[in-house]
This record gives structure tokens, sequence and C-alpha cells, in this order.
């Protein structure tokens, strides 16, 4: 798929990932993964910005296979910003959609 | 690449960042390669499918406002500017506004940037590309990893030698700065021929919470705080970082103590006559300072004295005059000019006189009251300057 494609919407697969429910790095990767193909380094740096903008906050849980993960939790602001970028993705590929198939602008 | 050598190199990258931060992503990146390994994939492919180090510290740094073009470049030279707009405080986070990329952030543009594998985009990275990462030079332009060449190799040690030496000889000039200060100190106590214990109020105050075990009592404010940067919820998690802390704070506490407690012993049994003679010429400088500060001072307030009493003068004169105009108005005589100035000069060189003498009869009552720390001079002085 075009890479170009992927950058547009990783960020809306990762926060509705998270909305549906908390996740650790690895995890959300794996989810990610199943969407789009992504580059797995990539996503960490993602899941910082978007901590560090305050749409996610971490909390640490106990794993029993090994040192406590660091969950990420999607706060109000996160919930906001998700919805608005779900409607700006569905007016887009809207849009898109009708050019490509000949409707016009 | 190994993990140990890929969390090294993404740790130089990063070293502009907090400590803290440095080693929250690096143990995000340590555990997933562990977990893709426990999957049954070697250390090597766990780590391919991360890219090339640079563009990820790249990336990462991005995320934290951080000119990553100039912060990545510098890295290589050992040294890292903070670049205006980079945001980044001491809590190592770089705010901005809840919008999409907020403020310098590239975007989703540079998260692609040329990191996928070849195979996956079939054409050259694009991201990797843009001007800035391959500005200075990076050979991982094309987004995969090319081996290291001996020059590389070359190079990179000899980088890894220089720092080591550079920070040997700071540790060195350090403690040869710290020998010279206690040497200096010790020559000047039978100057002084007083302790140090009251050299280092802040000491003692950490004195209060050392235990005799070594151990500094802690405050519920560190655990809080670790609590609260971490967002550990497991309280035993906490209490370790604690103890860490804990333990850290009170061996530099007691060596500090050490320190002075064997200071002190010293300069106590070098007192006595090269001190009194060194008391007696402090003594004698201070008492002739305050001479000629007070000289300057009576001068000062002798001054402002006259003037006051110059306008209070000039105000009683202006006084006369209106009353006489306002007589001379009320007879029918067009001088309503003349009282007018009259009036506005009264006014002010009375505002003037006030203005002195209320200066003087504040500094009265002050030193009648002896409440204020502050002496009347230095406040005089200040309302003057």
């Amino acid at each position: 798929m075009n890479p170009q494609f992927k950058k547009g919407v990783l960020e809306l697969i990762v926060l509705e990932s998270v909305r549906r429910k908390d996740m650790y790095g690895y995890e959300l990767v794996e989810e990610v993964s199943e969407v789009i193909d992504v580059n797995e380094g990539t996503i960490y740096p993602l899941l910082k910005r978007l901590t560090n903008e305050r749409y996610f906050e971490t909390y640490l849980r106990e794993s029993s296979e090994g040192p406590p993960r660091k969950y990420y939790h999607l706060t109000a602001a996160g919930i906001l910003y998700l919805e608005r970028l779900a409607a700006e993705w569905e007016e887009f590929q809207a849009r898109v959609n009708a050019f490509v198939r000949g409707g016009g602008g | 690449m190994s993990k140990e050598r890929f969390l090294s190199e993404l740790r130089e990258y990063l070293s502009i960042l907090e400590d803290q931060e440095q080693e929250d992503i690096l143990a995000e990146y340590a555990q997933h390669i562990d977990m893709k390994m426990l999957k049954g994939l070697s250390e090597e492919e766990a780590i391919r499918d991360f890219g090339s180090v640079k563009e990820l510290a790249a990336e990462i740094l991005a995320a934290y406002h951080v000119d990553s073009e100039h912060a990545l470049a510098a890295g290589r030279r050992g040294i890292w500017p903070v670049t205006p707009g980079s945001g980044r405080n001491n809590a190592g986070f770089g705010r901005s506004e809840p919008g999409r990329h907020g403020r310098g952030l590239p975007g989703p543009g540079r998260i692609f940037g040329g990191v996928n594998r070849p195979e996956q985009t079939g054409q050259a990275g694009s991201g990797a590309h843009e001007k800035g990462l391959s500005a200075y030079g990076t050979e991982e332009a094309e987004g995969d990893e090319r081996p290291e060449t001996f020059f590389g190799r070359f190079c990179r040690r000899g980088k890894e030698l220089l720092l080591r030496t550079l920070r040997g000889m700071q540790a060195g000039l350090c403690w040869i700065g710290r020998k010279c200060r206690g040497a200096a100190a010790w020559c000047a106590r039978p100057f002084t021929g007083r302790g140090t214990q009251a050299d280092s109020p802040d000491v003692d105050e950490e004195y209060a919470g050392l235990l005799e075990d070594g151990e500094y009592a802690g405050s519920d404010a560190v655990a809080k705080n670790v609590k609260d940067d971490r967002c550990v919820t497991n309280e035993e998690s906490a209490k370790r970082e604690c103890h860490d802390i804990n333990v850290t704070n009170g061996n530099a506490l007691r060596r500090k103590k050490d320190g002075i407690r064997e200071t002190k012993e010293r300069s106590s049994a070098m007192g006595g006559f090269f001190g009194a003679i060194g008391r007696g010429m402090v003594q004698m400088w201070q008492w002739m300072l305050d001479c000629c500060i007070f000289g300057l001072r009576l001068c000062w307030n002798t001054g402002w004295l006259l003037f006051s009493l110059l306008c209070a003068g000039i105000a009683m004169v202006m006084l006369l005059g209106v009353g006489m105009t306002i007589v001379l108005l009320c007879c029918g005589y067009p001088f309503t000019g003349i009282f007018i100035t009259g009036l506005g000069g009264l006014l002010c060189f009375g505002a003037l006189a006030a203005a002195g003498f209320g200066m003087m009869i504040r500094k009265k009552k002050e030193n009648e009251d002896g409440t204020k720390g502050k002496r009347m001079e230095e406040v005089h002085y200040e309302q003057t300057a």
C-alpha cells in the first residue's frame, strides 16, 4: 500500500484501538498491523507524541510474563480529538471517493 | 545489530532528553524486542523491523518538539544544543495545542520517512530523503541499514574514546578543584577562628532526615513524585524507587557530614591568638565602614531635609499669594489665571514638602517601633533612588 495513505490514517487507527481497550505498546503494534502494515518502530514515537499532547495517559500494570507493562489509556481530550479526526476522515474519504468515481467535487 | 548496540545507539541519539524520558523510551523498545524474541524471532530480526536508528530517533525527538535535524547532527559531535522553540522543559515534555501536530511538529508525513522496508514500499523511502535528515549525510537515507564500514567503526570508536577521555579529565579537574577548595578553607581557618557548622545551614536542615544507618528518612513527597511521574499503581515498585533515591541521598549527605566534621575539628585547633587578631582587624574594618556610611547618610538626610524646608517655604509663599488673589478676584480684578497658577504651585510645592517630611516622620515612627527589620536609611535610599 502507498505509504502516504498509511501516514494519514495511522494516528486515527492508533487512537481508535486505544479507545476500544487500554493497550501496551507491543499489543498496539500487533493490533495496528492487522489493519495496515506499519513499521513497528514508528508506533512508539507516535504514542510518545500523543502522550505529550495529553491525548493518552499511561500507567504500569504488573505482568506475569516479565517486567511491568506500560499501558496507554485515551483521555477525554483524546476522545474529542479522535472524534474530530474520524469526522474529518469520513468527509475526506467521501469526497475523494466521489471524485475518483467521477462524481466531481 | 544486537539489542545492546541498538539501545546504546538510540540512547546516544536521545541523550538530549531527560534521563527519565530516555529510560522510559528505551525500556519500551527493549520490552518490544523481548516480546518478539519470545515469539521466535532472533534479536537481529526483531531489531530490523525498527528500521534505521537515526530516523527512529528523529521521530522520537519530533514528539518532544526538538529540532531533530540540529539535535542529531550535534549528537554526532557530542554536543546537544536545544534550539529555540524546542519546547523542552523539566518534565521533558513539549507542549502544544491539542491540534493535530502542535508547534513545530512535522506531522505524520515524517512518520514513515523511509523507515519502511524497501520490499514493503516498492520505492525509495520518501520521508527519509527529506532535506533535513539527509543534510548531514546519513548513510541510511534509503531506509535500510548498511553494514558499518571500517572507517565508520574507526570514527565511532575514536569518538567514544575521546568522550571517555574528556569525561575522565573533567572528573579529574573536579577532584583537583575540590581539594584546592578544601586546602584554601583549611588555610583560612586560623584567621577566622570559626567552625564551619554555621556556614552550611542547608546541610544542617538536611541532617534532620539523616538516619544512623545512612539512609535518608525520605519523605512522602518523594514517593508521591515518583508515583506521579511514573504513573505507577504498584506500591512495591514505588517504594523500591523511593528506597533507591533515599539511599543515594543518604550516602551523599553522610559524605558531606563527614567532610565537614573533619574540617571543623582541624579549625578549632588553630583558633586562639591568630583568630583574635583576625577578629579584631575585621571589627576595626567594619567600624570604619560604618563611620563612612553614617557620614554619607547624614549628608544625604540633611540635604533632603533642606530641600523639604525649601519646598515648604515656597508653598507658604504660594499660599499667601493665592489668598491675596482670592481677595482681589472677589473685588472684581481679572486675576483668575494668576489664581490658578498660584494654586497649582501651592499644591506642587506642598506635595514635595509633604513627601519629604512624611519620610522623616515615617523614619522616626519606625525607629521608635523597632519592628522593621530594614534600617530607615536603606528605605530612604530606595525611595529616593
